[in-house]
């Protein structure tokens, strides 16, 4: 090749690269604004304003991405059959598509997470004993290995910490009921040996981590 | 505490059909329902919460290394090294509380992940995989890198006191190359075989650590 | 004023209710079937438009509302509504923007202890066929908008044809604006609104145009009232009135607005009784404050609210004006856990009368008055399927007035269809009724109330309805 020609092939090549990685951050910011609108019509009037959680609607604020995403399919096909999902989000997540979800996931993970503050403050210190070393008589996994030193979980493990003693609570007895039985394992197996003891100490402990 | 091997391997049965039909102890208000078992069961089935469906490991948080197919010996080291203080982590996790299982279960747990042979994660990136191959059959002569292989076996799937890397997690193994004398070796009262690994280790650069553990993270 | 049968001067029967859950949107979302066809327009208005059932705001108990419920309302209307610029479509480009009408119907039949005096007539003094006792009828039919009308804007708009009025009119009507945003750290829902009703805009069920038993059940027709009762309960669909509104951190609630009354032309072309026409001096204000404690599935308001208001008593002959100050105070609790649904209410209205103008033309005999309305309940509700309320009112005023009536209400309903309609009409929604009302005293009396001899017990009311939402 004529030197002038490698110039605008590789000048062709920088602009081609530099468009596509243009374009690749305009969809992804559109695909962000799409999930900020779609949050604030369909899911803030029940998970609060700021996604903050209300009342049995947990918050979303801050939760991880993969983790959201995983849910909000599971809820589309059933997977997640808590009374309370039922009752709720089943017929909200009728209208989330795939692309949706995703948009949904990359906002609500990128918000600014306040903690629920609403556990058994009593209870804290054991909850975290518990958090951070399991239980070895009892056969409890330390749920820091998986859901790390504060509660922020990784990929599609979710983060922990802050969520509201009361959803914290309820979601872990019911794997002990035996919903959600297709929830990412080994959680069904490990909450089922929570005793109800246990999962006050945990849901009050995480209630109160930043 | 102490007993050598054969008497191990002679109480071995004894020792776990002892625990399997002893009644179980429990902390006075331990689960809610739902499954779990007692004695050996119960503790696999611990050990794989956090090592994985058939301890093939696990990316939590941290990464937690895979235990299926390891040789016995080394299993039992470690979890007497980590119970002995020999080994610690930078992990927040005090290993020696949640890897204390008590000595009779040790060979018996060895024994169980050993015989595991699920797929590995292969989880490592696939461009080191060609150079890790180099460096695990040849070694690194100019760095003073021996073969991999002399000692963990042409397939990784070591022998004795010298562990199985085969499938091993990547995250994990660049964790323990990188890290090896802060976690290793930690009673310099009581030397154990890690010290072995220390020279080789130095050796290493980050990109050979890399190479190598990506090769192995896909081994059958 | 004083007739047994005087019921509240143009206040909408039915203000209450909401047909926003017609409840086979249950249905349409638990059953697969239904699911894997076009979920979004099988639901009528609110619960179409959010794709949520009835439950999630009325829990069975209509037109009770959930703490969901309220944020709803508070919200604007809009929840779910596709119908905007920034239009957030959902599946595959269908997007819910449909108009959102619903439609209600009441059938019902009243029994009172002894016949009424009289043969109940309709507006214009005819008679339609109604008797002295054991009355049938379609006691009121309704059409909603309800929903989103465009972007942030929504409303509840009612329109009723009622017997014996034998009328259509505009009912019970709430438009509003509202958006959120952040004010150092606290979550801000504000709103602007424009109502007929003072107290249709608010969200719980303890003020007049929502209070169960009241203006957020049904009742018969029939059922005798206070001779007087405190004015903010008087001007449904005669006044209009706008104001703002701010929800902050989903805990505290303060709504401030004013009110004019509509003139007759207005209010004939908008059906209602001209009759009930009142002239004010000035606009009145009305102010309600409320703090609500939400915490798992506990939810406990309290609050205050009032409005000041002063009437010209006769525009044709000037006069001094009556002055009425309204003060009131309520708290609800809630628990909403899995089947089982409890609601306690409490509210009592105080009125200072000031009635210079009355007096000046020989109307009233005691320049200063007074008017209170004390009203208890509790609603159980099973499953959304079986509902018993009780409730007790006490309604005083100064001797003069003759208007101290109390008793107590129970009422039991059954909504077969809070899961699912019929195969052949899944998002019927019906809510059959049984309720008893006994009063202790009628208009300062327990015997011969009326100077003809009725008596308080005479008008224990036995009332079935089909309260049916489509």
């Amino acid at each position: 090749m004529g030197h002038t020609m490698k110039l605008l092939a590789s000048t062709m090549a920088i602009l081609a690269i530099a468009f596509a990685g243009s374009a690749a951050r305009a969809g992804d910011e559109e695909a962000f604004t799409f999930g900020q609108r779609f949050a604030d019509r369909n899911c803030t009037w029940c998970h609060g304003p700021s996604v903050q959680g209300f009342t049995t609607a947990p918050r979303l604020a801050g939760q991880r991405r993969q983790y959201l995403e995983n849910q909000l399919l599971s809820f589309k096909n059933h997977a997640r059959d808590n009374p309370l999902s039922q009752q709720y989000m089943w017929g909200a997540a009728v209208a989330v598509t795939p692309e949706t979800a995703r948009a949904l996931a990359a906002y609500l993970s990128s918000l600014e997470a306040k903690s629920a503050n609403d556990g058994d403050d009593r209870l804290a210190a054991s909850g975290e004993t518990l958090y951070r070393q399991g239980s070895l008589a009892s056969n409890i996994p330390a749920c820091v290995a998986c859901h790390g030193p504060n509660g922020e979980g990784v990929g599609a493990i979710p983060r922990l910490g802050g969520l509201s003693y009361h959803y914290l609570k309820r979601k872990l007895a019911q794997w002990g009921e035996g919903y959600h039985a297709a929830a990412l394992a080994p959680m069904p197996e490990v909450a089922s040996k929570l005793s109800a003891t246990d999962i006050e100490a945990l849901a009050s402990y995480l209630s109160f981590v930043k | 505490m102490g007993a050598d091997r054969d008497l191990t391997l002679l109480v071995l049965p004894v020792a776990v059909a002892a625990i399997v039909f002893s009644a179980s102890v429990h902390a006075a208000d331990v689960g809610s329902g739902g499954m779990f078992h007692d004695g050996l069961q119960g503790k696999i089935e611990y050990c794989q919460d956090c090592h994985g469906a058939s301890a093939r490991g696990y990316r939590g948080f941290y990464p937690i290394p895979r235990l299926a197919g390891q040789t016995t010996e080394y299993i039992e080291n470690q979890l007497r090294a980590f119970v002995e203080g020999r080994r610690e982590t930078h992990i927040p996790i005090k290993m020696a509380r949640v890897h204390g299982v008590s000595p009779e279960l040790r060979a018996a747990l060895a024994a169980h992940f050993h015989e595991l042979n699920p797929r590995p994660i292969d989880d490592a990136p696939r461009g080191l995989v060609a150079e890790g191959k180099k460096i695990y059959e040849e070694g690194a002569p100019d760095s003073n890198v021996p073969a991999c292989a002399a000692c963990h076996g042409p397939e990784a799937k070591g022998e004795g006191a010298i562990p199985r890397l085969a499938g091993q997690l990547y995250p994990y193994t660049v964790k323990e190359l990188s890290e090896w004398e802060e976690e290793r070796g930690q009673d310099s009262s009581k030397p154990d075989t890690s010290k072995t690994m220390v020279t080789i280790v130095r050796n290493m650069t980050k990109s050979q650590i890399a190479a190598v553990a990506a090769y192995v993270s896909n081994l059958r | 004023m004083g007739t047994a049968f005087e019921r509240h001067l143009n206040r909408p029967d039915l203000s209450a209710v909401y047909v926003f859950g017609a409840a086979g949107a249950c249905a349409v979302l638990v059953t697969g079937i239904v699911l894997a066809s076009k979920p979004a327009s099988a639901l009528p208005s609110f619960a179409r438009q959010t794709g949520q059932p009835c439950a999630t705001c009325h829990n069975g108990a209509f037109p009770q509302l959930t703490p969901f419920g309220r944020q709803f309302k508070l919200n604007g209307y809009t929840a779910g509504g596709t119908r905007c610029s920034d239009s957030v479509a959902d599946d595959a480009g269908e997007t819910r923007a449909q108009i959102p009408i619903s439609g209600m119907m009441v059938a019902t039949f009243t029994h009172t202890q002894k016949d009424l005096a009289s043969v109940p007539t309709n507006r214009q003094g005819g008679s339609n066929g109604l008797s002295t006792n054991n009355n049938a009828m379609v006691q009121d039919a309704s059409v909603f908008y309800g929903g989103q009308i465009y972007c942030q804007l929504g409303a509840f708009i009612q329109a009723t044809y009622d017997q014996p009025d034998v009328a259509f009119a505009l009912d019970n009507t709430d438009i509003r604006y509202a958006n959120k945003t952040k004010i150092g750290g606290a979550d801000v829902v504000y709103g602007i609104d424009a109502n007929n009703n003072p107290t249709v805009e608010d969200p719980w069920n303890t003020t007049p145009a929502w209070r169960i038993p009241g203006g957020g059940s049904v009742a018969s027709a029939f059922l005798p009232g206070p001779a007087v009762t405190p004015q903010i309960d008087n001007f449904g669909a005669a006044v209009a009135g706008g104001g703002g509104y701010v929800w902050v951190n989903n805990e505290f609630y303060a709504f401030i607005s004013a009110y004019t009354p509509l003139d007759k032309g207005t209010l004939q072309a908008l059906g209602e009784d001209t009759a009930g026409a009142v002239v004010f001096d000035g606009a009145a204000p009305y102010w309600r404050l409320a703090v609500e404690k939400n915490w798992d599935v506990y939810s406990w308001m309290f609050g205050t609210y009032g409005m000041a208001v002063n009437i010209i008593p006769d525009p044709t002959t000037p006069s001094p004006t009556d002055k009425f100050n309204d003060l009131g105070f309520d708290t609800q609790f809630q628990y909403l856990s899995g089947v089982n649904f409890v609601t306690a209410r409490a509210s009592y209205t105080y009125e200072w009368q000031k009635l210079d103008g009355s007096v000046a033309l020989g109307n009233a005999t005691n320049v200063k008055n007074f008017v209170s309305e004390l009203n208890l309940s509790a609603t159980y509700s099973y499953d959304s399927t079986y509902t018993v309320t009780a409730g007790y009112f006490d309604n005083r005023g100064s001797a003069d007035l003759m208007t101290n009536t109390s008793g107590e209400v129970i009422d039991i309903g059954y909504l077969p269809w809070s899961h699912g309609g019929p195969a052949i009409w899944p998002w019927l929604n019906t809510r059959f009724g049984l309720s008893f009302t006994h009063f202790d005293k009628i208009n300062g009396a327990s015997t011969n109330y009326d100077g003809a001899g009725r008596n308080a017990k005479d008008d224990n009311t036995t009332f079935l309805y089909a309260w049916t939402a489509f």
